[in-house]
């Protein structure tokens, strides 16, 4: 058994377990159980949100260790599906190495949704929030709008490996100028709600919830990064948005 | 009437949210369902007029019927959680809080930054309280059944006593 190589696969499984948005303690427990499954009997993992350790003991007493650096974090919830259920089978049968490579691979390179449909999610998202928050219809068609503006300038940053704060404060200052300009010349919309609705699309609403969640099942460093993420996207969006409204008020008095 | 509005209004929310994360099939719709339920329980405990606790019952309705339903389709629970979770993420209060700030009252941007941190608080502690209990329920019914396990093998006496 080439330990080594076991390392390197259930690394690049913690990896993208990470990297899509699971849990910190789903991304550890996998891989113990992984190790486990390939008879490992020592297995030491410290995950974090942007860096996994690992470290076993071979048969022979000489440890391997190896560190993660995770990169380009997204929340794509079908890619995590698809790893656990490879990741049950994996522990039920113990495939042959290769094999398991190969299939991690091939979940990475999967394409994520289609980019129209995409779209229609970031439209959807925008549109349905501002109903919800008490928005009449034509608000939400302008949220919408500005749904389909967050996605494309979203693909655009993300194309061009754009710092994210810097690309958070552009997009949301591209909805305070859409929200408060259709606010002015449209005086029945309300500006309010619009950009309640469509800031939804940017909140950090996985960071927020899942930060308190980490901190207190006890993963205290996990939950602190994130916690400084939520806030750090928090503030992006109020300097996007701040910086348009301040200026809409000296433009036009509002 | 101003039940099924909101609700329904979650749940297209949750179906574009979907589309975004890449859930597909019927998960979707079991994952949206949550959401719609969550904004329902949190309407229903309306009267309490306490909105933490509000929040609080509606994340562990969710967490609960997200438990159910990731072991009715053999996924992780995260994807259930994280759909179910989005209307109740206070949006609204990241925005009042930055307005305050923009506008340059202070007093009131601390207090609604504190009570939006109050409410990620509220929301995280149902998920906890659920997800704890579920998990301390599995481990006691694996205990039991290594127990079994083990003493139906009939392993003779340690030390031969």
């Amino acid at each position: 058994m080439d330990y080594n190589e076991l390392v390197s696969v259930c690394l690049e499984i913690g990896r993208l377990l990470v990297k899509n948005g699971a849990e910190i303690y789903r991304a550890e427990e996998s891989m113990h159980r992984l190790f486990a499954a390939y008879g490992v009997e020592e297995s030491h993992i410290f995950a974090l949100t942007t860096c996994i350790n690992v470290s076993i003991c071979q048969p022979d007493g000489v440890p391997i260790t190896r560190i993660c650096r995770v990169e380009g974090r997204c929340i794509d919830l079908g890619k995590i599906d698809r790893i656990n259920d490879l990741c049950r089978r994996a522990c039920r049968s113990a495939p042959p190495l290769d094999d398991l490579q190969q299939k991690v691979m091939a979940i990475d390179r999967a394409p994520g949704s289609p980019r129209s449909l995409q779209a229609v999610g970031f439209a959807g998202v925008a549109f349905a929030f501002t109903l919800f928050f008490g928005g009449t219809a034509a608000d939400a068609a302008v949220g919408a709008l500005t749904g389909l503006l967050v996605y494309w300038l979203q693909s655009v940053f993300v194309k061009y490996r754009a710092n994210s704060f810097f690309s958070t404060i552009l997009e949301s200052a591209g909805i305070g100028v859409i929200c408060l300009g259709a606010a002015h010349f449209f005086p029945n919309l309300s500006a309010d709600r619009m950009i309640i609705g469509s800031v939804m699309n940017l909140v950090p609403g996985i960071a927020i919830t899942s930060f308190m969640r980490d901190i207190l099942s006890a993963d205290y460093l996990s939950g602190m990064l994130r916690f400084v993420e939520s806030l750090l996207v928090a503030m992006a969006i109020a300097l996007g948005v701040g910086a348009i409204m301040v200026l809409s008020k000296a433009l036009w008095g509002v | 009437m101003q039940f099924f509005f909101p609700c329904f209004y979650s749940f297209v929310a949750c179906v574009a949210y979907c589309m975004c994360v890449n859930l597909k099939g019927w998960r979707m719709v079991w994952a949206s369902l949550g959401g719609a339920i969550g904004w329902g329980v949190y309407l229903l405990f309306g009267f309490l007029h306490h909105d933490l606790f509000q929040y609080m019952m509606a994340s562990v309705a969710v967490s609960a019927y997200s438990e159910v339903m990731a072991r009715l389709n053999k996924t992780p629970v995260t994807g259930f959680l994280l759909v179910s979770m989005l209307p109740m993420v206070p949006g609204g209060g990241i925005y009042n809080t930055m307005q305050y700030a923009v506008s340059g009252n202070n007093s009131m941007f601390l207090s609604t930054g504190l009570h939006t941190f109050g409410i990620a608080g509220a929301i995280a502690l149902g998920v906890l309280l659920v997800s704890s209990t579920v998990r301390l329920y599995t481990n006691i019914q694996q205990q039991k059944k290594a127990e079994r396990a083990h003493s139906s093998v009939q392993l003779p006496p340690p030390d031969g006593r």
